[in-house]
């Protein structure tokens, strides 16, 4: 038995990746713009999906939407069966505070862009994004299991090599970005296969 | 008596017990879990942790509500504000005491 109680403090956040479910999440939005935006150029331009400001938000709020309750749905059918349900106390419940400190954060983040656009090059932009995820999806799974690193690898490089091909502009923008929501999606769905592996749906009356 | 020895009799027993000091941290970290969340962490089984839940409910440190979730029954737990600061002061007096 461990002593530290911070150690169990901490347990919970990790667990909310415990079966791979917010890996296929974030996988599935960066598969989705690209090819929503992909198919939605294409659209006549007067159309209210065509892939301008109108279509770009009806897609987020859309992917939005499925990721949200596809993680739901997904957590209520295989996970708290298996190991149990968690409701979490966000920010000390003040849903104001989480939206002020979102909007600190996109805010300064657009400035450092905004800052920054003109003196990097576009494959200094991609290797910037890839690493950025790169180290988010290290964070978020703590690199358990030595796969992971072959995927973290490949989320890190990929882009930077896709963004060095002959491609034209479409292709160049949105393939490092779909290239790293695969990699997200593959690695969601092999830590979801070992989670099953390893777990069975509770026997009845053992959540009593 | 030193500091220490001082800091280590005002330790909180029900806490201070190993499983019910891993239960304590786990809920003080989040809202509610279910028991067999707690099951699933504590690798206790079903009859101990059940009594020592029953144990923290008595101290009035956690709260156990019988729902069901669909047509399943499930026992909800949440640590309560006396809970929550019996635990914040055993950090502190454990911090205190291993100086």
């Amino acid at each position: 038995m461990h002593n530290q109680p911070d150690e169990y403090v901490w347990r919970p956040m990790r667990y909310q990746n415990i079966d791979g479910i917010w890996e296929i999440g974030i996988g599935f939005m960066w598969l989705a713009f690209p090819l929503l935006e992909g198919s939605l150029r294409n659209t006549p331009r007067n159309s209210l999906w065509h892939w301008h400001w109108r279509g770009a938000f009806l897609s987020i709020a859309l992917v939005g939407f499925v990721v949200m309750f596809g993680v739901r749905a997904l957590k209520n059918r295989i996970t708290y069966p298996r190991t149990g349900f968690v409701k979490y106390r966000g920010l000390a419940g003040k849903a104001w505070l989480t939206g002020l400190i979102a909007c600190a954060i996109s805010v300064s983040v657009a400035i450092l862009v905004a800052h920054l656009w003109h003196h990097l090059r576009f494959s200094a932009w991609v290797a910037l994004y890839s690493a950025g995820w790169g180290l988010l999806y290290a964070l978020l799974t703590r690199m358990e299991g030595g796969w992971r690193w072959v995927l973290l690898a490949a989320m890190v490089v990929g882009p930077v090599a896709i963004s060095t091909l002959p491609l034209d502009g479409y292709w160049l923008e949105d393939l490092p970005v779909a290239w790293i929501g695969l990699t997200y999606f593959v690695s969601g769905v092999i830590a979801l296969c070992l989670y099953l592996r390893r777990t069975q749906p509770a026997e009845e009356g053992a959540a009593e | 008596m030193n500091d220490q020895a001082k800091s280590i009799s005002r330790l909180d027993r029900v806490i201070h017990e190993p499983a019910r000091l891993m239960i304590v941290a786990l809920l003080s970290g989040i809202e509610q879990a279910d028991f067999l969340y707690l099951l699933h962490e504590t690798a206790l089984n079903k009859g101990t942790l059940s009594s020592h839940l029953a144990r923290l409910e008595e101290a009035g440190y956690a709260e156990i509500t019988k729902t069901y979730r669909g047509k399943i029954p499930q026992t909800l737990l949440r640590l309560t504000p006396a809970g929550r600061k019996a635990f914040n002061e055993y950090r502190k007096s454990l911090r205190g005491a291993l100086k």
